[in-house]
């Protein structure tokens, strides 16, 4: 009876141990291609960066899978347009995921949507900026006294645009309100998060 | 000429701006500034740009007057009290305060080098769901329609037909109301005060009419009081009472 039983066991075991990492291996493929396609139709409804914090509450809910995981499928995604060469790209903007065409095609695209010209930011609008930027969170006299010249108007401009905005007081007479850049800024720029700025500015 | 001129001053963002291009046209040494020559080519330029728009100048006068103190702090003698080293050595060159300023302002002018550089690049890649904009109809005649036209003629015609009018301004005097009130102080021996105040009146009217009821009060002619049962006040004559 128990030498029966364990020959059962062992059989099984085997069984287990022929069938098993082919098997587990293509439920882990087919596992993966869900969640990046998963990922994919997320993203596809998605105008704005998307965050892999986000991305990853989403897909635990049926498949519970660490950081790097998902960071790895969002990776092969990526790798994948790339190499169908599709017309779109999946970048890494303003601390999150989100789809965008690729520049090979903005001539085309132009002739659809003009608005883009409008929305560029002066010489001076951009300076205020790299000096928000870097120094954040600072006064507006700050910013003035590095510039020189009166940034006020200016301010006011990329505040509306939401490139900017106020994130306290500084703790000094007439408490000035403090600025800092936004996400918006991140947008507007592709950046990744500020660091990417950072090697920009020689030591 | 003025374009000419208008340009230049675009091109920079301000003064700190303008010393930057002096130093680099000049290719001088950042640490080494000649501060007097900058001073001179500033005020050039400064002369040159005040004569077409005056309000400006200010900033750039503002580090004019700065760079001339950094100077004048280098010709004076120093202080000799040598009691802290560190302390003098704090406050050593005066160029320095400006050397820091300018090569942080060069960073920064570097980093919008790029930033406007990428700026370029991201415009020509696009989210998704950006609604389309329609295309700008040309300018001309040509897009309007006859119905357009004549809305614009009508338009036209009723701001041109509107008369112009002038509004008077009108003068309250004390002394005509006091005569008003004693006219009918003589008439009705006694009123409301609220009748005094009706709600056609100008707020200035309203308040000359209140004046001359003080001034009445005080020459002794007239008394305000309240009734005793209606609590209504009332402008009596003081010589009837």
């Amino acid at each position: 009876m128990t030498n029966e039983l364990n020959l059962l066991e062992v059989e099984s075991i085997e069984e287990m141990e022929k069938d098993n990492p082919a098997d587990w291996q293509q439920i882990d493929q087919q596992l993966q291609q869900h969640v990046k396609r998963v990922i994919e139709a997320i993203l596809f409804t998605c105008p704005d960066p998307i965050s892999l914090m986000k991305l990853r509450e989403i897909v635990n809910s049926t498949c519970p899978l660490r950081p790097r995981q998902v960071k790895n499928i969002i990776e092969e995604l990526k790798q994948e347009y790339i190499s169908q060469q599709r017309s779109f790209k999946l970048e890494e903007i303003a601390e999150g995921y989100v789809l965008r065409t690729h520049e090979i095609y903005s001539p085309y695209i132009e002739l659809l949507h003009r608005q883009r010209r409008g929305e560029k930011l002066s010489p001076a609008a951009t300076e205020v900026l790299a000096i928000i930027a870097f120094r954040q969170p600072i006064t507006r006299p700050q910013i003035d006294a590095i510039r020189g010249v009166d940034s006020s108007g200016t301010l006011i401009q990329l505040i509306e645009r939401q490139l900017v905005e106020p994130t306290g007081k500084l703790e000094a007479p007439g408490r000035p309100t403090l600025y800092a850049t936004t996400k918006e800024f991140l947008k507007h720029f592709g950046l990744k998060d500020l660091k990417e700025l950072k090697p920009s500015l020689p030591n | 000429m003025q374009k000419a001129d208008h340009f230049a001053l675009d091109n920079f963002e301000g003064p700190i701006d303008f010393l930057l291009y002096l130093i680099q046209k000049d290719e001088i040494d950042i640490y080494e500034i000649p501060i007097q020559e900058l001073i001179q080519q500033f005020i050039v330029k400064l002369k040159e740009w005040q004569e077409k728009q005056l309000d400006r100048g200010a900033e750039f006068i503002g580090t004019a007057s700065y760079l001339v103190y950094l100077k004048s702090k280098m010709l004076l003698p120093k202080h000799e009290e040598k009691i802290d080293e560190d302390l003098i050595e704090l406050e050593e060159d005066p160029h320095f305060e400006i050397i820091h300023h300018l090569i942080d302002y060069c960073r920064f002018k570097q980093t919008t080098k790029d930033l406007l550089g990428r700026q370029e690049l991201q415009q020509q890649l696009y989210f998704r769901g950006v609604h389309p904009t329609e295309w700008k109809k040309p300018m001309g005649i040509d897009h309007l329609s006859l119905d357009d036209l004549q809305a614009l003629f009508k338009e036209m015609m009723t701001k041109a037909g509107a008369p112009i009018q002038q509004i008077q301004k009108e003068n309250f005097r004390v002394s005509d109301k006091i005569r008003l009130i004693r006219n009918r102080l003589r008439d009705e021996k006694q009123f409301s005060f609220e009748s005094l105040f009706s709600s056609l009146q100008s707020r200035v009217e309203l308040i000359v009419i209140f004046l001359a009821i003080l001034e009445l009060m005080k020459l002794g002619e007239v008394s305000v009081g309240r009734e005793k049962e209606s609590a209504v006040l009332l402008v009596l004559s003081k010589g009837e009472s």
